[in-house]
């Protein structure tokens, strides 16, 4: 069943220096209980892509332009674009949690674990005390978090950042939502802890059924985690698949790009941040007509820079953002 | 390295530009810099220029030469030969106009005149001297005082910095205003007096300032490569650190100066100011509380170019610091 | 934290030596020594020679001026610290009884300035944050500018010609703290009265201060709106109001709180002219009169007493830092 469907997403930065399309155009589908995986180099819109599906774009200077987000829930199908801040509230947490990258910051300093994993509980599902206090405990038991009952007094300060990881996530998944958005959910972490922590997220996403945005820069997650790819570049979606179809033919440049400058996906290889393509990520504020990846292109032709791609011109039978895939 | 100043002080400039009401601030500043300048050709009780007996003369510079009340007395009897230029407002600070004593504001008397018939916009013009050249001083000795030691305790750090940091929490800890009076009561007032003295109390702020902003500019790659290339101690503060503490220091400064003028105002408000011939803004609300039922006029224009002139400064500070705080613009 | 408490004392005594010091300095500033100052002023209060005399030989005696500087000096501390400023040169009374009388008055008005100043200036400093640029912001700011540029004695002065002259409103009492004979009436008139008498000088003494700390705060507000836990309080789906006062505002505080400590002095200063043009008797009226009659015991004690004040609530703010922010433990912050 189709969870999410989010068509031509496009959301915009109004800055003194110019517009930045941040996200341009974005086209996917997600399906329940399945985990789709956005990746790109640093910069290129993945956080804002996540947050605009949570409609948590700072506005000014931000805005989603233009777009439809339709979720499909037990509630039936609806554009969450279109819907009331109100209403959109209720889906924060409840239907949709998210966890972000930096540990270390994302919690709030003055406040217990317990308390502020209790707020979004007793929020979205009411209960006396005791009912909210039990389900958090519950929560991090879950989240593999030990002596919970003590852990849930303590401040984020003095938890690792494992720890404080694990207890984001008991925080998102604390309403059991249909969809768990994770903006690199790891890359704060050392290699270890990253591995725990992708085993818990593929084990809690079993027990609850939840489908997951996975939003990361390594290839070597990606490769653990994903049922769906979306490969994304300077703001836009470049190439889009299953994970068999991307790793095994990759059709767009940058993708195969991407793929080739990793030896092979056997163990040892998560941790391992993009390789690095020569050249650099056009500015966002001033993209090219034509394709973006252009300047960095081996396959380049004079067609590639005077003409916009549309999402399939090659006919592959998916997105793949280029003339001559 | 002065390219990269210039675009950052233009960068300013254009974020400053961008409060109406601070350009507005700068001209109201500006003005009265003029004014207080030319104090002496805006309004005085002697002639500007004058043609007398064949010889050209500028009685304004001349303390014994004629006033303009007695220039009319002999200006019937003299054959003639008598010419000058009035300056646009015809009285001193000190001209008593007995004729006219307590006048409200009239067409004589632009703004009234005081209880000794003194004019209140000439008495205003010449404060405007008093009331600047005390916040322009006093600011520029505190900011002296406070680069210096700023930059000694930022810079060098270890001891320096441990003595100059208590000396700034001592100086914090005594209550200004007090302390002002304590050390004028005892030095006696006078405008040179209360410049030095509100300097000396008034540049902690800045030192702090400026110590902050070394300790931050001093682990950057400038700065060390101009230590590894063997540059002096003075000259890697003068060329590289102070430039970047500049920009929060005249916030300071400009701030700085309103609440000196404020404080001189004050001080002059309690009979510690400039002594009484002189007509300071302060003094002037001093002595207009004696008629504060009968003449408004005298408390209500002292204050007002004591108010108007202190908001030109908190508002050119305000929107300077808006202009270089990224922060506050969201 | 009693451990912390006396790790913070400690360090206070360097500083406390320095204030000491330049009370010390200050009055040997001073042209001629205290004592034949002092001889001079008791002459133009009509004493007669003989009393002028000892009251020369009492002075000496209390700065122990016939004896070598640092000795003097070591004099100077031991009275500082026991807070023993010897008797006033006015009226020969205790210094310490005179500054008894004057201090609760003082710290009355100065508490509840501080209260309306904070009641007053935080909402509107988050206020202004949460919509930041925006029409209400650039008003705030605009007019509290005016008020901080007002000059309070002007304010003053007009605001008793306007309420507290016969000529216009005669609403409000503009001199003392308490009306004449008020004193025999039961507690709730007094309290009645001395509020009454008090609104005209807190009017002026707050206005002013409004500026600076919604200014403050607003900067504070700002800096934590962008921090990350923010964005997460509103990912859990919490209103915008609980993600500003829960998540915002706690935070925001940390730093408001400890400008407290600062305020005093500002406070303790600016009240020298409002106290002084509403009559009121406290310390800022004590030591301008004190300031004016070269009264050097009383000035000595006020300023160092109220220097001492400063630094304990400099020191208060700090301990009340660890109740809103459970990071800092006492162990690790070195001050
Ligand atoms: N508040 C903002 N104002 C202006 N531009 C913004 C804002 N937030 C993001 N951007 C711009 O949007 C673009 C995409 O940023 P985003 O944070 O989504 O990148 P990312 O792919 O998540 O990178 P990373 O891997 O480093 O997290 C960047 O060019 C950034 O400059
Ligand atoms: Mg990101």
């Amino acid at each position: 069943m189709t969870l999410l469907q989010v068509r031509n997403l496009t959301t915009q930065f109004f800055t003194d220096e110019g517009v930045v399309k941040a996200v341009d155009g974005a086209t996917f589908n997600l399906d329940k209980g399945k985990t789709l995986c956005i990746v790109g180099e640093s910069g290129c819109g993945k956080s804002v892509m996540s947050l605009s599906l949570m409609r948590l774009i700072p506005e000014p200077p931000g805005r989603i332009v233009q777009g439809e987000i339709m979720f499909n829930d037990v509630q039936g199908e609806r554009d969450l674009l279109k819907l009331s801040n109100e209403e959109m509230r209720r889906i924060r947490g409840k239907r949709i949690g998210m966890i972000f990258q930096e540990p270390m910051t994302s919690l709030n300093p003055v406040y217990t674990i317990g308390n502020q994993i209790g707020e979004a509980i007793a929020l979205h599902e009411g209960g006396s005390n005791k009912q909210v206090k039990e389900r958090t405990i519950r929560m991090l038991e879950l989240v593999g978090i030990p002596a919970p009952e003590q852990r849930m007094r303590e401040y984020p300060h003095q938890l690792s950042g494992g720890m404080r990881q694990r207890a984001m996530i008991a925080m998102a998944l604390s309403c059991t939502p249909d969809i768990l958005i994770a903006d690199e959910p790891t890359t704060a972490l050392d290699v270890t802890i990253q591995a725990q922590i992708l085993d818990l997220m593929r084990e809690l996403q079993r027990e609850l059924g939840m489908a997951i945005i996975f939003v990361t820069h390594d290839l070597g997650v990606v490769a653990e985690m994903a049922d769906q790819i979306a490969v994304m570049y300077a703001g836009k979606f470049v190439e889009v698949g299953t994970a068999q179809q991307i790793f095994n033919d990759p059709k767009h440049p940058y993708t195969q790009g991407l793929l080739k400058s990793i030896p092979s996906f056997e163990k040892g290889t998560e941790g391992k941040r993009l390789p690095t393509i020569p050249g650099v990520v056009p500015s966002l504020s001033n993209l090219p007509m034509g394709c973006a990846f252009a300047d960095r292109c081996e396959k380049v032709k004079d067609r590639c820079r005077g003409e916009a791609v549309s999402e399939d011109p090659c006919n592959v039978g998916r997105l793949v953002r280029c003339f001559y895939a | 390295m002065v390219n990269e100043r210039q675009t950052y002080a233009s960068m300013i400039w254009r974020q400053f530009k961008k409060s109406r009401l601070a350009v507005v601030s700068l001209f109201v500043v500006a003005a009265l810099v003029v004014i207080a300048l030319l104090a002496p050709f805006i309004a005085n009780e002697r002639p500007i220029l004058m043609r007398h007996a064949g010889e050209w003369s500028m009685p304004i510079f001349d303390k014994a030469s004629l006033t303009l009340s007695e220039l009319d007395v002999i200006k019937d009897s003299s054959s003639g030969d008598l010419w000058f230029i009035n300056p646009p407002i015809p009285f001193g600070p000190t001209t008593y106009d007995l004729d006219s004593v307590l006048s409200p504001p009239t067409k004589k008397h632009l703004l009234g005149t005081d209880g000794d018939g003194r004019d209140i916009v000439s008495q205003l013009i010449w404060g405007s001297r008093i009331s600047l050249s005390v916040g322009v001083v006093a600011i520029g000795i505190a900011a002296i005082i406070g680069i210096i030691f700023g930059l000694l305790a930022g810079y060098f750090g270890g001891w320096a910095d441990m003595i100059i940091s208590r000396l700034i929490e001592i100086m914090t800890c005594f209550p200004t205003f007090f302390l002002i009076l304590t050390v004028l009561a005892f030095v006696g007032p006078s405008i040179f007096n209360i410049m030095v003295v509100i300097g000396i109390t008034g540049w902690t702020g800045i030192a702090r300032l400026v110590r902050g902003e070394c300790l931050k500019v001093r682990g950057r790659q400038f700065v060390h490569a101009a230590v590894v290339s063997g540059a002096r101690d003075g000259r890697i503060m003068w060329r590289h650190i102070l430039p970047h503490a500049l920009a929060p220091v005249l916030v300071s400064v400009s701030f700085g100066v309103a609440s000196a003028i404020l404080a001189e105002a004050a001080l002059s408000f309690l009979g510690f100011g400039v002594p009484a011939s002189t007509a300071s803004w302060g003094s002037m609300l001093s002595e207009a509380q004696e008629y504060m039922d009968i003449g408004w006029w005298l408390t209500l224009v002292p204050g007002s170019a004591i108010f108007v002139t202190i908001m030109a400064y908190n508002l050119i500070g305000e929107a300077l610091r808006d202009a270089i705080d990224p922060n506050m613009k969201t | 934290m009693a451990s912390y408490v006396l790790k913070r004392l400690l360090l206070m005594i360097p500083t406390l030596l320095g204030i000491i010091v330049i009370t010390f300095a200050v009055v040997h500033l001073a042209p001629g020594d205290p004592a034949t100052l002092m001889s001079q002023s008791a002459e133009s209060s009509s004493m007669n020679e003989g009393s002028a005399k000892s009251i020369v030989e009492e002075t000496k005696k209390l700065y122990g001026l016939d004896k070598p500087l640092p000795v003097q000096f070591l004099r100077w501390v031991q009275r500082a610290v026991t807070l023993d400023f010897g008797n006033s040169y006015r009226d020969h009374r205790p210094v310490m009884e005179k500054i008894w009388e004057a201090l609760p008055i003082t710290l009355l008005l100065n508490i509840i300035t501080i209260f309306i100043i904070y009641i007053i200036s935080v909402p509107l400093g988050i206020y202004t944050a949460v919509k930041p640029r925006g029409v209400a912001d650039r008003v705030v700011s605009v007019v509290l500018l005016v008020f901080y540029s007002l000059p309070s004695f002007w304010v003053a002065i007009m605001l008793m010609v306007i309420f507290g002259s016969g000529d216009y409103l005669n609403w409000l009492p503009i001199t003392g703290i308490l009306s004449h004979g008020a004193d025999k009436l039961p507690w709730y008139e007094i309290v009645m009265n001395i509020s009454w008498h008090l609104i005209l000088p807190i009017v002026c003494l707050t206005y002013g201060g409004f500026a600076f700390l919604s200014r403050f705060t607003r900067a504070s507000m700002l800096e934590v709106i962008r921090q990350d836990y923010i964005r997460t309080a509103r990912a859990k789906g919490l209103s915008e109001w609980r993600v500003i006062m829960k998540h915002g505002v706690r935070n925001a505080l940390i730093p408001i709180l400890t400008l407290m400590g600062t305020l005093l002095p500002a406070l303790l200063g600016g009240s020298v002219i409002i106290e002084q043009i509403f009559s009121i008797p406290g310390m800022g009226r004590l030591g301008f009169e004190s300031i004016l009659s070269r009264d050097y015991p009383v000035i000595m004690a006020i300023a160092t007493i109220s220097a001492m004040l400063t630094l304990v609530s400099i020191l208060l703010s700090d301990v009340m830092y660890k109740v809103v922010d459970p990071r800092i433990t006492f162990d690790k912050r070195e001050g």
